[in-house]
């Protein structure tokens, strides 16, 4: 599977005809975080175009506005994830506790999941992941 | 398509009792049931005390407590430069706060400047330490900066020019002046001779002599010389104060020497004569230690720690596993356990858990190595696996864990390498707490090594399941996870714990209620959350393990559970899978069709995965079957010592962890609801009392007349029906919605309808049915016989007092378990088995032989067997699972005691020996706590599903039978004589719903036959009687 997916990401990355285009796509939604563990706790983090940054907690069964982003920077990061390939990506590898990416469009629903702390992601969407966890940290 | 009980039983008894020998008569057991007088006015009797123990106030100990009244040497400091200041006991100045007003400033950090700062400080002080010279009778030690830029000086005392022995000062500051000072000192030495008369050589062998007579001398090498730095004894001149006291200095010679390898030994040898005036080993040397901390549940704990360099770890390397000389300590050990500190990040900043004198504050640090080496212990112990890996790899816990965003982590999980903790969040207590969390978590390490079960799915849904099973095994009070951390009023978990394996739903009723669990493949989540639900659909497997393991032991179910993932599981097990490899382990343990193994098969086949054993099985869930009981069982016992006050007492169904809760003395045995909750009993002073099973076990009289002889509380606590003291056949019930008592009286009915025998003269045991409409209950009679004497005699009969569908009083409809007692038998304290509507059990006595026995009856087939031969009447009472019964006995001596029999699962016939479980006591009462769905009980017990009936019986030529199933399917009928001889077969196919043949079984002789139905792969057997 892995060649699969560094053939996908080599594809996105480096082939212009497959370069995507943000307005063709239009993202409504990036959404990112963890789930699992003994308690089976999720926390999601959701980011809407409009560069709001929304947390919700499984348990609590609540959300949150945790940052506004300039609209630049939110259209930047999912700029990012359509070049990762978000969109069509294939990755399904849970563990005990696992991370995951979630890009909603008009016509696309794609959800990646990985263990944390293994490999079965490739650096380039951990690197990604640790990006937008970065964003979701309070200043 | 109601069932006659009666009429299939009569023809039944009459074959079973029919033929049996006399012999002479004995006294009938039964006859202790005769009434008593009422008693105007009963005694009064104490509710049962439950003490409460307080805490005692600790008080605090500081030096304000210390009286210094009449201590002739403390010299007050009366300087207003010092705003705080305390004292020892001896009076000297242990501690002051402030700052003189000259001198006490340093620049920057230069030692020297601090060093002044520090004598400049002490100078004012020195009255109040009784020293004479400042200057001279302190040197400097070290001066350092801490991380929030306090400044610090430690100094030595001195005495011209020999250290004070435990003379030490500390002086602090910041901002550029000392403000606080701290130490043990001792007032100028007095001492004028400080030339030793002992030589130091003297004084070391001195020492050597002394240590030898307790300690191996062994000779120095050059293994000491490296890794212990020591050559010899070292030796140095002091004033040395025995005991601290400031009046006994002495010049003494302090030698540190090393008998051996281990041990450090300090001697503290008078210079001028050569007294030993003090010794003490002082061995510290790196290696495994031990510590006492609190955990995060407030319990103190014996941790194993190691030593290394001065510092100590939270370290185990006392494991058989562990392997010295590999790896590295304290950071990479090999086969230890090692508990690191994530220091509230998200593992960003991992450290040691560390302490200078193993004393260990961070409790989630010691719950979780304590918990860790638990875990580890159950392993190796119960199933012979050598850690995580199997080969005896380092267990590695981090504490402290945060989330992704830095906040406190709501969660505990195994990442594949190690275990870490988050401290709850505002969702539970941290995580490190629950013993069953870490177990459950190392198991996720275990089952990485094992089947590696893929986390999604049905195979995800095993993994967690087996992580549950673990966490139920190493924290085995109970079968349920995280109760520990889960607070009582998180409304998310209205139980008070995550996951309940004996009650998956857990107070949940959807998918949306978070401690909600499937516990059957029928409830089963199929959406795509949760990687496939893998923490949602374990429920079912969980609620299988629970009922296997409440069958067969959690010993043995342990063993299967260990086996089954170990050897037969892999990555894409499904939940057959998983059965299948549960029945291979069983098999393999216990043998093909052993009871372990078909109690696998209906275990799993109770939760709807797979069939039931052949034969059916005695499992919980098949037809016909009430659902079991989810709360955890406990068994309520009558004590009969004479000596003990206490009369009731709860304790487990092992006979252990005996509670008082009453003194009362009763008539009868009690009567208890379906959940446990409450209990109805008639005292000896005839009066009625209701009692709480539940601290502080509140009892309350409930009715205001002294005239009962027996009660009984119906399964819900709906109604109750008693007996009074009369002498006659009446039953009295009482409902609580209408408040209202109804009377009926007993009768025998006749094969002729519409005509009855009023031959009872009173009713003494009685129960309620699981529908709330019948009474079981047992009846003295009179008849007379073909002689015209009277023949008297205890049976059991059946009575409807309650109208479900009316909701209204029963019509008092009367049928009798057997019909047509022989001359001599009674039967009698009727009791109905837990699960199964349809099977009860009953003592027997007949006086022509003296047998007396516990006897089991199915109804719906008619099979009657003895469970156990007793000495006296046995009151049984059937388990929470239906395999075992307890009841009254006498032990050799001839004491009452409570015994408990297997049985097997038919639930009427024993499985071993019976054995002793409750010494001294009588009338076990079998019970468990959780709630169950009765409302769906028919009259027959039945429950939908699949159904067959034999019918009619007697029966002539032609005998019918209706077979009600769920699926289109073969069925094959066979028919049995009394010797096992098939004698008839046919087979047919049925269709979804009730099928009714007719088979004609006019060749066959009259007599007694069993009708053998099989179908959708369960087995009904029919006993009929062919009477042309």
């Amino acid at each position: 599977m892995k060649k699969i997916l560094s053939f996908v990401l080599l594809a996105t990355l480096f082939s212009c005809s497959a370069q995507k285009e943000l307005a063709d796509k239009h993202p409504r939604s990036l959404s990112f975080g963890s789930s699992g563990g003994f308690t089976n706790q999720s926390i999601t983090f959701e980011l809407k175009p409009d560069g709001k940054l929304w947390k919700f907690k499984g348990l609590e069964n609540d959300s949150s506005l945790v940052k506004q982003l300039k609209k630049s920077q939110a259209k930047k990061v999912f700029k990012q994830a359509l070049q990762l390939g978000l969109d069509t990506l294939t990755l399904n590898s849970p563990g005990n506790m696992s991370n995951f990416i979630r890009l909603k469009s008009k016509t696309v629903d794609n959800k990646i999941v990985w263990a944390t702390d293994s490999n079965e992601a490739p650096a380039a969407i951990t690197e990604f992941y640790q990006l937008l966890i970065n964003h979701s940290k309070p200043k | 398509m109601k069932k006659n009980y009666f009429l299939l039983i009569v023809a039944v008894m009459f074959f079973l009792f029919g033929n049996q020998a006399f012999s002479q008569k004995a006294e009938n057991p039964f006859s202790v049931k005769k009434k008593a007088t009422p008693k105007s006015n009963g005694p009064k009797v104490p509710v049962a005390k439950v003490l409460k123990i307080t805490e005692t106030d600790q008080g605090s100990r500081s030096a304000e407590n210390y009286d210094y009244k009449g201590i002739p040497f403390r010299h007050t400091l009366d300087n207003s430069s010092f705003i705080n200041s305390k004292y020892e006991k001896n009076g000297l100045l242990m501690f002051v706060e402030g700052t003189p007003e000259t001198g006490a400033d340093f620049s920057g950090r230069n030692k020297e400047s601090v060093v002044r700062a520090a004598y400049a400080y002490l100078k004012p002080l020195a009255q109040a330490m009784q020293i004479d010279n400042v200057d001279s009778e302190f040197t400097s030690m070290k001066v350092w900066s801490d991380e929030i830029n306090f400044t610090h000086i430690k100094m030595q005392q001195v005495f011209k020019g020999l250290k004070v022995y435990g003379g030490q000062i500390i002086l602090h500051g910041s901002g550029g002046f000392l403000t606080k000072f701290n130490g043990t000192y001792f007032p100028t030495p007095q001492i004028s001779a400080l030339n030793p008369e002992l030589q130091m050589a003297s004084a070391v062998d001195i020492a050597f002599a002394d240590v030898a007579k307790t300690s191996i001398i062994a000779e120095v090498n050059s293994f000491n010389i490296e890794q212990l730095e020591y050559e010899k004894a070292v030796s140095e001149l002091v004033i040395y104060h025995h005991d601290r006291g400031i009046n006994s200095e002495k010049l003494a010679w302090h030698i540190t020497l090393r008998p051996n390898f281990l041990e450090r030994w300090e001697y503290f040898v008078d210079a001028q004569t050569g007294e030993i005036i003090n010794k003490y080993n002082n061995t510290c040397a790196d290696g495994p230690a031990t510590a006492n901390a609190t955990d995060l549940n407030g319990v103190n704990r014996t941790i194993n720690t190691y030593l290394s360099n001065g510092t100590y770890y939270m370290l185990n390397t006392t494991l058989p596993m562990f392997k010295p000389g590999q790896g590295e300590i304290p950071d990479n050990p090999v086969g230890a356990i090692l508990t690191l500190n994530a220091n509230n990040t998200n593992n960003e900043n991992i450290t040691h858990v560390s302490s200078s004198n193993n004393s260990w504050a961070d409790a989630s640090s010691v719950s979780a190595h304590y918990n860790g080496s638990l875990t580890y212990n159950y392993y190796r112990n119960t199933h012979g696996r050598n850690s995580i890996n199997g080969e005896g790899g380092t267990i590695i816990s981090v504490v402290n864990v945060a989330d992704q965003n830095g906040q406190s982590l709501a969660n505990a999980y195994w990442n594949g390498k190690a275990m870490f903790y988050g401290n709850g969040g505002n969702q539970f207590y941290p995580l490190a707490g629950g013993l069953d969390v870490a177990a459950h978590e190392m198991t996720h390490g275990v089952i990485q090594n094992t089947a590696n079960l893929e986390y999604q799915y049905e195979p995800g849904a095993i993994n967690e399941s087996m992580a549950d099973i673990s966490g139920a095994m190493v924290d085995r009070s109970n079968w349920q996870i995280g109760e520990t951390i889960t607070p009582d009023d998180n409304p998310n978990f209205p139980t008070g714990t995550m996951r309940d394996m004996a009650n998956p739903h857990n107070g949940g009723s959807s998918f949306s209620d978070p401690s909600y669990q499937p516990k059957h493949t029928n409830e089963k989540y199929t959406g795509s959350q949760d990687n496939g639900g893998v923490h949602i659909n374990s429920g079912i497997i969980n609620y299988a393990y629970y009922l296997l393991a409440e069958d067969i032991s959690k010993n043995k179910a342990e063993k299967l559970f260990y086996r089954a993932l170990s050897s037969y599981m892999t990555k894409s097990s499904q939940f057959i899978d998983c059965r299948l490899a549960f029945e291979q382990a069983a098999k393999d343990i216990y043998g093909n069709n052993s009871a372990e193994h078909n109690a696998v098969a209906n275990a799993f086949y109770s939760v709807g995965i797979g069939e039931a054993a052949p034969g059916g099985g005695g499992g919980s869930g098949s037809p016909g079957e009430i659902e079991v009981n989810p709360g955890q069982d406990y068994i309520l016992s009558y004590d009969v010592n004479p000596n003990d006050q206490n009369t009731l007492y709860i304790s487990s169904t092992s006979g252990t962890n005996f509670i008082p809760i009453s003194t009362t003395k009763l008539k009868r045995r009690p009567s208890l609801v379906d959940n446990g909750s409450v209990g109805v009993m008639v005292t000896e002073g005839s009066e009625m009392k209701t009692i709480e099973m539940t601290s502080p076990y509140d009892e309350t009289v409930i009715s205001p007349d002294v005239i009962w002889d027996n009660v009984a509380v119906s399964k819900d606590g709906m109604r109750i029906a008693a007996i009074t003291t009369d002498i006659d056949s009446a039953i009295w019930v009482y409902d609580f919605n209408k408040a209202q008592w109804a009377k009926y009286h007993l009768y025998s009915p006749t094969f002729t309808e519409g005509v009855v025998v009023d031959n009872v003269l009173y009713a003494d045991a009685i129960e309620w049915d699981y529908t709330g409409q019948y009474l079981v209950y047992d009846a003295y009679n009179v008849i007379e016989n073909e002689d015209g004497e009277n023949i008297y005699y205890w049976d059991v009969g059946f009575v409807k007092v309650w109208n479900n569908a009316s909701n209204n009083w029963g019509d008092g409809d009367i049928f009798k378990l057997f019909a047509g007692l022989p001359e001599g038998v009674s039967i009698g304290n009727p009791s109905l088995s837990k699960n199964t509507p349809f099977i009860l059990a009953f003592d027997y006595f007949d006086e022509n032989t003296g047998d007396t026995k516990i006897m089991g009856a199915n109804l719906e087939t008619g099979d009657v067997q003895t469970i156990f031969n007793n000495a006296i009447l046995g009151f049984p009472s059937y388990s929470k699972l239906d395999n075992k019964i307890v009841f009254s006995a006498n032990d050799n001596s001839g004491t009452e005691v409570v015994g408990v029999i297997g049985l097997q699962s038919d639930k009427i016939s024993p499985s071993g020996d019976a054995a002793i479980l409750i010494d001294v006591a009588k009338w076990p009462v079998w019970y468990a706590t959780g709630n169950r769905n009765l409302t769906d009980v028919d009259e027959n017990g039945d429950m939908g599903n699949v159904l067959t009936k034999a019918y009619p019986n007697p029966v002539g030529d032609y005998l019918k039978l209706a077979i009600n199933t769920e699926h289109s399917n073969q069925f094959e009928i066979s028919i049995f004589n009394i010797y096992g001889q098939l004698v008839l077969h046919d087979k047919g196919k049925a269709k979804t719903g009730i099928n009714e043949e007719t088979l004609d079984i006019s060749g066959l002789p009259n007599g007694t036959y069993v009708v053998n139905i099989s179908v959708d792969g369960r087995i009904f057997n029919h006993k009929i009687v062919k009477a042309n």
